[in-house]
């Protein structure tokens, strides 16, 4: 007598597997029993699809949240923003500016205005957001990647001269040449404001790909802004950008510019304070993951649904065949292995469905934006098929999403996603082995 | 005389229902020596396949002893029976209970490959007892493409996969009309010989009932020797 001391997974597997699936190959295979099978075929594809939209969220919004993120933080935010009082004198700031940038990390600076007016042309008028840039712009390597220039130049080059963003230009329905007046407030005591006009010409409209960041821009010259504005109306501040923004130095880096700065007599009494990407735009990014935590907690329904459709195929499957399972047991399989065949069987059902939805999930999430603008190609065809009026479809609405979505696999999430899938099959088998195993061989002789 | 590979004494076996309790067995005694073959016959509903199914341990009794190869039943835990099952017994049921979704030979290799036997060993064995019953060029054909006797015929070689020390048949060609039924009676006759193994055979065939070294009648919950 000898005991299988590790049972043996194969045998259970090859067993388990061709009892669930049949074999495909067969022409003596009739309706009947096409039907039979054709429940876990539709339990493996429930769970591939599933998978299918978790995925593309996943990859879509990080790849969206990726790419909002660095629009924002190298078009406007910078790394880290050192505010600067408004009296604070040029002399004086190029030297802060020259210390800073010998900072170690530290790749580029540069000093910036910010206020708000009113943008007016011919044609209309509209809130404007200043931003009284310095030259150092066009020399920044992130402002000019994700900056695109539709027209015109990118930065001012003469003091009336403004750069629009993209949808500011097309209220205003301004073209390069065209001139724009910009309304400001100036107080000298902080109660009395007295508007200022001033008129630009416009030399440029641009875009960030994000319009939600890029709608309102009105780019002039930093020197421009200062003259413009006020302490009372505007915010001064030196951008800083850094080799890793993402790393763990960033506060660290954070707080040796501010050490800097205090040997300007700049202290955060004085409101001049070093503040990192993170918490400028904290409530920004909190409300990205909060939206995709949502979505993402929506997908797992989808995939617990998927499980427990496997669940109940896995158990109509052990009522049905009560007889195959005596069988099995009336030669000698123990009640561990009669579920384990089950538990196996329903696993690597669960494994069939998520690597197939995960190869379709990824392929769909890699070709979103081709998929996209096929699909806008074709409503769009339709649309004009359909009625006369030439409005180009969207999908996407670009007030919320970027124009074209950055995909980066991260394979850490399709890891994560096939375990806790192949997992959750196991779970969701559990309780159909465990039912296997009240069936006794004893039904057998008795049978008819 | 040598020892006995089935040794029941006093076996006690009821059903009990709501209005009685059904006395199948009552204080039987069954004994067969190794290697010897006899048939059991009786009335329908004494209780041949409940004996069966306890000398295969499917099947618990009430009281007396039963031991099989040196195991007891009446001692062993249910947890362990598989093991009996699978080292010691050879079932075949009046219905031939093959697996729809495997050809005649997985049908026949899959008890060894199940019980730890290595894949090739398995399906050698299982090649060389279809040849035995005859069926080696249905080897890859499903229980469906066989007729009734090939589908027995297969179902007695599964029997004999983990070369049984018993093999226990109960009515195997009951459900077969009579041209099916002849080549399983062949089969069945040479078994004892040919697999060299213990058989306790539950027929109603009077061609059967001869088959053997001894025949028994179960009648009343007790054996009586009729040959
Ligand atoms: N689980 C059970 N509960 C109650 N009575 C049973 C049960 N199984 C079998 N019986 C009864 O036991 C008797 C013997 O059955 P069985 O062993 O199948 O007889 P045989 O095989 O000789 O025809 C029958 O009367 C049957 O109704
Ligand atoms: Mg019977």
């Amino acid at each position: 007598m000898h005991q299988v001391k590790n049972p043996n997974i194969r045998p259970l597997t090859f067993v388990g597997l061709r009892l669930l699936f049949g074999r495909p190959a067969n022409e003596q295979y009739n309706d009947l029993y096409r039907a039979r099978h054709s429940v876990f075929w539709g339990a493996v594809l429930g769970i591939g699809i599933s998978l299918v939209p978790l995925y593309i969220v996943l990859f879509v919004s990080n790849g969206m949240i990726q790419g909002i993120t660095d629009r924002y933080l190298e078009t406007k935010t910078s790394h880290l923003q050192m505010s600067l009082p408004f009296s604070f004198d040029a002399t004086q700031r190029n030297a802060l500016t020259q210390d800073v940038s010998r900072m170690p990390g530290i790749i580029s600076t540069s000093f910036e205005v910010d206020g708000i007016g009113l943008a007016a042309s011919q044609n209309g008028s509209t809130s404007a957001q200043i931003r009284g840039l310095d030259g150092a712009v066009l020399q920044d390597k992130g402002f000019n990647r994700f900056i695109s220039v539709d027209e015109g130049q990118m930065y001012p080059n003469r003091q009336n001269e403004v750069v629009l963003g993209r949808y500011l230009a097309r209220k205003l329905e301004v073209k390069t040449g065209d001139s724009v007046t910009l309304i400001t407030l100036r107080s000298n005591d902080s109660t009395n404001y007295l508007p200022k006009l001033a008129v630009f010409r416009v030399a440029g409209i641009i875009s960030s790909g994000y319009r939600e960041l890029d709608a309102n821009w009105f780019i002039i010259q930093s020197d421009a802004a200062l003259r413009l504005l006020n302490s009372a109306t505007a915010y001064a501040f030196m951008g800083i950008k850094i080799s890793k923004p993402y790393g763990s130095d960033l506060d660290r880096i954070a707080s040796e510019v501010s050490r800097a700065g205090q040997k300007y007599g700049l202290t955060s009494e004085q409101g001049a304070r070093v503040r990192t990407w993170r918490e400028i735009e904290k409530s920004l990014f909190q409300s990205f993951s909060s939206t995709r935590s949502v979505l993402v907690l929506i997908m797992v329904i989808a995939i617990i649904v998927a499980a427990l459709n496997l669940a109940s195929a896995l158990t109509t499957f052990v009522i049905e065949h009560r007889a195959e399972i005596a069988i099995i047991r009336s030669f000698g399989v123990s009640r561990t292995q009669a579920a384990l065949i089950f538990l196996l069987g329903g696993t690597a059902t669960g494994a069939i469905g998520c690597i197939a939805g995960s190869l379709a999930g990824i392929a769909i999430s890699i070709f979103i934006n081709q998929i996209i603008s096929g699909m806008q190609a074709i409503l769009g065809f339709a649309s004009r098929l359909l009625s006369a009026d030439r409005q180009t479809i969207q999908l996407l609405n670009p007030d919320y999403y970027l124009e074209h979505i950055p995909i980066t696999m991260d394979w850490r999430f399709v890891v994560l996603i096939l375990l806790s899938g192949i997992a959750l099959s196991a779970i969701a088998s559990i309780l159909p082995a465990m039912k296997s195993t009240s069936i006794a061989p004893a039904e057998l002789i008795r049978h008819e | 005389m040598s020892e006995p590979i089935i040794f029941c004494e006093n076996l006690t076996k009821t059903f009990s229902s709501s209005a009685e309790v059904l006395r199948i067995l009552d204080n039987a005694d069954f004994v067969l020596e190794k290697g010897k073959a006899c048939t059991i016959l009786g009335p329908s509903g004494s209780g041949k396949s409940t004996f069966l199914a306890i000398l295969g341990s499917l099947e618990r009794f009430d009281s007396g002893t039963v031991k099989i190869a040196g195991y007891d039943l009446g001692q062993a835990q249910e947890k362990m029976l598989h093991i009996f099952r699978r080292e010691v017994i050879g079932f075949v049921f009046q219905f031939h209970f093959l697996l729809n979704d495997f050809t005649a030979l997985e049908n026949v290799a899959i008890p060894a490959y199940m019980a730890g036997v290595p894949r090739a060993e398995s399906w050698d064995r299982a090649k060389k007892l279809l040849d035995l019953v005859g069926l080696n060029n249905r080897a890859t054909h499903f229980p469906s493409q066989l007729s009734g006797g090939e589908r027995q015929r297969v179902a007695i070689a599964r029997a004999l996969i983990n070369q049984p020390s018993v093999v226990l048949a109960d009515e195997p060609t009951g459900n077969l009309d009579p041209a099916s039924a002849s080549a399983v009676k062949e089969l069945l006759k040479s078994l004892p010989e040919i697999a060299r193994t213990t058989l306790v055979l539950v027929t109603h065939d009077p061609e059967l009932a001869g088959i053997g070294d001894s025949s028994y009648l179960l009648k009343g919950g007790h054996f009586e020797c009729i040959r």
